[in-house]
């Protein structure tokens, strides 16, 4: 199954911080596009941006690095405490680190805490031009080979 | 609970003392005294309380805001690095809002009291020991707590009347 440029474009959206295109170009997509290959181009670009943050010469960051990014993400704004359950944002992180399960909740759960922690780590790497469309092609091939 | 029964004795002050110089340890011999009879134990767990309610409050005084609640508890798990599972970051984030009064949590957080009672020791250690009292520090630190417990106990004491 492929990864079209339309849910492409809403993943940049996201990535580049244009929320308002972003909320318009995910309401464009068909509720089963939304759910299944832009879900996966997300969980994706997720994969990315986490082994980019926390794999540095193939050594894996330690848990205090993850606890300490996901208060950062939830230390920002008085709402963003209730949004973001820590366990659960960090478990996301450290399973993809070989660390533990991701803890139990309902897919759109976990799907809402790699949105938000996605769009997290791509505003600290700042990603642009070149750099943007090498993440992206990354996150656009795992979420192909996720589907699959 | 009969709280008429409850008050702040010498012991329970000599014993607030050396858990925040020595930690939990210093309790376990008295875990056969707290378990005499629950007012016996309340005399204990609430000037505990007290404490923590106090190291709190003088924490994040005059002004706070949600995100350095978040940090705070953050960094103690952070301090506690492999063993960062102790603290559940909802429930310490939980019981430091209710102590400064802050907006409760929207989201479910979870209604352990064991979670609870864990927390509370950690973050109060955890402040004792940013606080770096010196000798008259810490004992103008266990005085507060005193006093703020002796109302506290007072204000549920007059509640079952």
């Amino acid at each position: 199954m492929t990864i079209t440029d339309k849910q492409v474009n809403v993943l940049r959206a996201q990535l580049t911080g244009q929320h308002d295109e972003h909320l318009r170009l995910v309401r464009e997509l068909e509720p089963g596009e939304a759910n299944r290959e832009y879900a996966a181009l997300v969980a994706g670009a997720f994969i990315v941006a986490v082994e980019r943050r926390f794999i540095r010469d193939g050594k894996f960051a330690d848990e205090s690095e993850v606890i300490d990014f996901v208060a950062q993400v939830r230390a920002k704004s008085p709402e963003m405490p209730d949004v973001i359950d820590p366990e659960l944002a960090e478990s996301l992180i450290l399973h993809l680190l070989e660390r533990g399960s991701v803890k139990e909740a309902d897919a759109d759960r976990k799907f809402g805490h790699q949105l938000v922690l996605l769009a997290a780590l791509a505003g600290e790497a700042q990603l642009a031009d070149d750099a943007l469309e090498a993440f992206i092609s990354e996150a656009r091939s795992i979420a192909e080979d996720l589907l699959e | 609970m009969d709280y008429s029964l409850v008050e702040i004795r010498e012991e329970n002050i000599l014993a607030l003392r050396a858990f925040l110089l020595e930690g939990p340890q210093a309790w376990v011999p008295l875990q056969d005294e707290m378990q005499k009879d629950d007012e016996t134990a309340a005399g204990y767990n609430a000037l505990l309380f007290g404490a923590f309610e106090v190291a709190v409050r003088r924490r994040f005084a005059p002004t706070y805001t949600v995100g350095e609640i978040v940090r705070l508890v953050a960094d103690l798990r952070m301090r506690l690095g492999e063993d960062a599972d102790v603290i559940d970051p909802l429930v310490a984030e939980d019981i430091i809002r209710r102590a400064v009064d802050a907006p409760p949590f929207k989201a479910d957080v979870p209604n352990d009291l064991r979670a609870a009672v864990i927390a509370q020791v950690y973050i109060l250690l955890y402040l004792v020991g940013e606080a770096d009292f010196d000798r008259a520090g810490l004992e103008q630190f266990i005085e507060e707590a005193t006093a703020y417990t002796e109302q506290w106990l007072a204000a549920r004491q007059s509640e079952q009347r």
